[in-house]
């Protein structure tokens, strides 16, 4: 191995407790397993980056491949969400998760062989799953779109991986976790319980009628605050103290807004059908609760906040951090928004309009995506024991996510403003309302190709780094081959005149 | 030769702390957070101030938790309150009125009558017909004479209300009369087209029905 | 924190509380529902589908209808307007009522009611309030006129007659309630569009009905067949709204277009019953006409007569 000596003793350990095992060790006790994960999301991120992009484009030129069955919008549009979501976020999650558990942990990482099996199989079942709703086998609800024969393979891929992290958890150095830890367990531990329950209650046993609406409502909520969003505030509460030196502030304030978050953010989800069929007081509980998420998300804002005071410098030198950052900003915007969003009178306006799916893809590109990948690009050359071979690429990919995320957040925020108003108005013809809806929609088609562009640097930066890699290891046995191959026609190139 | 390769020269500008991120090496102590800063007491309390407003907006726009309030805002009042009633239900309340102003001192508040004067209302054969014909008749136009009421002959005045009754009053106490829950009757209503027709058919009678005379008229049309 | 099964005891019972007020609870309450009767119709609602439009709601699914279509109809609280047009005969009751009904128009001899008739008297206060008033004021002999506000955008546009509630979609599996309105509703779409003809036209061509719609086409619901020379088309063909097939082909809809096409036919949320009356139902306003770009009229005036 060719990582240099002496990683420092971290400061959070006491010198008294010598057990703690040194970064590189744990490194290379997660190298394959991670770099598995890391290989299929990247993969994911491509293929679902694609996917997000012919949807995109489909909202604004309809008749574009339209005669093939597996392309039309609705079908392409659940099948990009998927890949991105359980194919890239989750899995990227997943590496993040069992890293950082064992770097927290100071222990290194079991279980490598049922973590890639695991991986495995999940990604087996997520091309199902894909290839499944592209046929029309889609079980319907939104979320919920994997076939039958697809989502038990994920959750049987899940709990070969999961547990790892919770075991290494358990034999952790010092008592007390730090924050990230507890985004991170929190996130482990609520997954395969939402996952399961909600296609139980909704595409194996469904419940009757519109309670499997309130199912899918609970169900998209906790995935997308517990579950993204947690293992990208995990990133950030990780990366963001770490790479700048300062500690966060307060701890207390991180456990008050840890379980505001969790506690309100999971009760928010009925906001998602206010004013649909439902008894009034199922949203006009979860609207409260939605509002309420904003004492998480000022506790957030300030204890990273106060961990970036006066770093500019240090921000304007490492992409890692630039990543982490700037999905903080999005997670700030997309918790007020948010929760102002839940309010009944503010639903009035923006129902059924482009902020519903804007805060969705903010939460999952902006939060997480841009989270995990700042993470990514920080884990990858420590596992590989390899820098980035083309560190350029990796700037670049920094501000073609950025740019995506504030021209997609941008667009469809505003555009929501404007499709909800035009909505409420009865005397505005619909196709009037398509006309003033279709310039923020179309935006999308500009910012997802801005997000492919940066995810095939980066699975390109990826790859090469593998090439160097397998090259590099194979370096001893070519030299090997080389050596003795000389020997042998030397004394024929010798009696050459 | 070795068997392995130097590391390669990072190729970025170390960064202040002399660490680069995307290069393997030497990098930041793990994070770290402070516990000397506690949460702040103004932010618990405006917290507390949040939940109390939560609580009342549940309340203001909850429905009383009632499931067939759909409508945030809407109380099952509201909802109640668009369930059309019938002609019927309208027509009991009014009749109940007019039966305790002008009825009950005869007929008792219980619909009992008085034993050997006022036959009862309440189960009572000639109220429970099939059709109100009879009764509308004798509202009108008073009764006299002997009559058998459930097995029992009375031989009293009824009074003709013709005059200080309208068609709606007629209808109304008919009506509660024949459909009191409370006496356990339950026969089908009145209506004032009904009263309107028959009074307009008896309207040169000018004197008391009698049990014979009215026996002979059909209970309904 | 230290102690990692505190955190996990925590996690979970924080999401199984949620589970519990999310799910649990409205499932105890809505969940046993079932169809009920409707004397005046004489049928259980909601009405079972036909064959053909329970198949055509497998296609609607699989074709991902509802990423861009709702199937649910809003409605704004019922708030109404009280006018007092007359009096009556029995002026000093009337004028008792209207003292109780608004202390600051209580004079001492109710002189303060507004001169000039109509009177307004009470605006913008919940249904129930506003039907109590006005039967109060008529025992009393005066002659009132209620007004209802705004049902809301939804219903103004000619989506529906009314909300949708959960007792509409009992017997829909999966529920495709929709979450954007990249097109208009449907919940309604069997009461406002009769024509299978003009349906079928608007899945293989979506411009042909409206040119400027980005509602994608469905060419591979219908097949082209070959016509022999001088064989006319077959009455399932598609023809109309200046669809011109090519030469010597017809577009015939195949199975799954003529079963999405019943399935969308057979969308109504109308009926009205208990948890769904409105005061008056507007008058079935005139649907938009898609071809000239028309609006739906609103619903006609909502005016209560007194009742007795």
């Amino acid at each position: 191995m060719s990582v240099p000596e002496a990683n420092p003793v971290p400061a959070s350990a006491p010198s008294a407790v010598p057990t703690r095992a040194p970064l590189e060790a744990i490194d290379r006790s997660c190298r394959w397993p991670v770099l598995v994960l890391v290989l299929l999301a990247a993969g994911w991120l491509v293929t679902g980056g694609l996917l997000a992009v012919l949807a995109a484009v489909k909202l604004h030129a309809p008749g574009l491949l339209a005669q093939h069955a597996w392309l039309t919008y609705g079908r392409v549009q659940p099948a990009a969400w998927n890949a991105l979501v359980f194919g890239f976020a989750s899995l990227a999650g997943l590496a993040l998760a069992l890293w950082m558990t064992a770097r927290l942990s100071g222990a290194p990482l079991r279980g490598g062989g049922f973590i890639i099996l695991g991986a495995l199989v999940w990604h087996l079942g997520l091309k199902l799953g894909l290839l499944g709703i592209l046929a029309g086998e889609s079980a319907g609800l939104e979320g919920l779109e994997l076939p039958p024969y697809a989502s038990p393979l994920l959750l049987l891929g899940y709990l070969l991986m999961a547990p790892w992290a919770l075991l290494t958890f358990a034999r952790r150095v010092e008592p007390e976790a730090y924050v990230a830890q507890w985004h991170l367990l929190a996130a482990l531990l609520v997954f395969p319980w939402v996952f399961a329950t909600a296609h139980l209650a909704v595409v194996f046993l469904p419940l009757r009628g519109v309670l499997q609406a309130a199912a899918q409502a609970w169900y998209l909520q906790n995935l997308q605050l517990l579950w993204l969003g947690f293992l990208g505030l995990a990133a950030v509460f990780y990366f963001v103290p770490k790479l700048t030196g300062a500690a966060l502030p307060s701890r207390s304030l991180a456990l008050f807004g840890f379980w505001t978050l969790l506690g309100f953010g999971s009760l928010a989800g009925m906001t998602r059908y206010a004013g649909g069929p439902f008894p009034a007081w199922m949203t006009s509980v979860a609207a409260p609760a939605g509002v309420l998420t904003l004492f998480g998300v000022y506790a957030v804002a300030v204890n990273v906040g106060g961990a970036l005071r006066g770093q500019g410098a240090r921000l304007r030198e490492s992409v890692v951090l630039r990543f982490a950052v700037l999905a903080w900003v999005v997670f700030l915007v997309v918790g007020v928004v948010g929760a102002v969003n839940s309010l009944i009178a503010v639903r009035r306006l923006t129902q059924f309009t482009l902020i519903t799916p804007g805060l969705d893809q903010l939460t999952l590109l902006g939060v997480c995506g841009l989270a995990l990948l700042g993470a990514l690009y920080f884990m990858v050359p420590r596992l590989l024991g390899l820098p980035w071979p083309a560190p350029a690429l990796a700037r670049a990919h920094f501000y073609l996510a950025a740019a995506a995320v504030l021209v997609l957040g941008g667009a469809f925020l505003v555009g929501g403003l404007v499709h909800g108003a035009a909505l409420n108005d009865p005397e505005i013809g619909f196709i009037q309302v398509v006309k003033r809806y279709l310039p923020f929609a179309s935006t999308g088609t500009l910012a997802h190709l801005l997000w492919l562009a940066g995810a095939v640097l980066f699975a390109l930066n990826l790859l090469l780094a593998l090439v160097r890699y397998f090259r590099q290891a194979a370096q001893p046995v070519l030299a090997a081959w080389t050596a003795a191959a000389p020997a042998a026609a030397a004394q024929p190139a010798e009696v050459k005149p | 030769m070795t068997p392995e390769s130097p590391p390669p020269a990072p190729r970025d500008l170390p960064c202040a702390g002399g660490v680069n991120d995307l290069v393997p090496g030497p990098e930041p102590a793990e994070p770290r957070v402070a516990t000397r800063f506690y949460t702040p007491t103004w932010l618990v309390a405006v917290f507390g101030v949040f939940l109390y407003w939560g609580t009342m907006y549940v309340d203001r726009h909850g429905g009383g938790f009632h499931p067939m309030v759909f409508t945030p805002g809407e109380m099952l009042a509201d909802v109640e309150a668009r369930v059309p009633r019938s002609e019927a239900d309208a027509l009991l309340a009014r009749g109940r009125a007019v039966y305790a102003t002008y009825c009950s001192a005869c007929h008792q508040p219980n619909g009992r009558g008085l034993a050997g004067q006022f036959p009862p209302l309440a189960g009572s054969d000639w109220v429970l017909t099939e059709g109100p014909n009879r009764v509308i008749r004798i509202v009108l136009d008073g009764l006299q004479g002997p009559i058998t009421v459930n097995g029992v002959e009375y031989n009293n005045v009824m009074l003709p209300w013709r005059d200080q009754l309208s068609d709606e009053d007629v209808a109304a106490v008919v009506t509660y009369v024949r459909a009191n829950k409370d006496w356990g009757n339950n026969a089908g209503p009145a209506t004032p087209a009904q009263v309107k027709a028959i009074r307009e058919a008896t309207a040169s009678r000018g004197r008391n029905w009698t049990a014979a005379e009215l026996l002979v008229v059909p209970v309904k049309d | 924190m230290k102690h990692g099964p505190l955190l996990f005891l925590g996690v979970l019972s924080t999401v199984l509380a949620s589970w519990l007020i999310g799910v649990v609870a409205p499932h105890f309450q809505i969940g046993s529902e079932e169809p009920i009767l409707l004397e005046d119709l004489g049928v259980n609602y909601p009405v079972d589908r036909p064959g053909e439009a329970k198949q055509g709601a497998e296609v609607y699914r699989a074709q991902g209808c509802h990423y861009c279509h709702t199937q649910q109809v809003r409605q704004e609280p019922l708030i109404a307007d009280l006018t007092v047009t007359d009096l009556g005969t029995n002026a000093v009751e009337a004028r008792a009522v209207v003292a109780s009904l608004r202390r600051d128009l209580a004079g001492v001899d109710g002189s303060r009611l507004p001169a000039e008739l109509p009177r307004p008297l009470l605006a913008g206060v919940p249904y129930a309030a506003a039907e109590a008033a006005l039967r109060r004021l008529t025992n009393a002999g005066a002659q009132v006129e209620l007004k209802l506000a705004n049902l809301g955008a939804d219903i103004a546009r000619g989506w529906g007659p009314r909300r949708t509630v959960a007792r509409d979609y009992l017997r829909d599996r999966p529920v495709l309630l929709g979450q954007v309105r990249y097109g208009p509703d449907l919940a309604n779409l069997g009461a406002r569009q009769t024509n299978a003809m003009r349906l079928l036209l608007k899945l293989y061509n979506p411009r042909l009905e409206m040119p400027g719609s980005t509602m994608p086409r469905y060419p591979y619901l219908f097949e082209e067949r070959r016509l022999r020379p001088g064989q006319a088309p077959s009455p399932e063909a598609l023809s109309g709204l200046g669809f011109v097939p090519p030469p010597g082909v017809e577009v015939v809809p195949k199975p799954a277009a003529q079963q999405l096409v019943a399935y969308l036919l057979s969308l109504r949320a109308d009926t009205l019953f208990y948890e769904t009356f409105v005061p008056r139902p507007p008058a079935a306003p005139a649907p938009a006409d898609v071809a000239t770009n028309t609006p739906a009229a609103p619903p006609a005036g909502a005016a209560v007569s007194p009742q007795p």
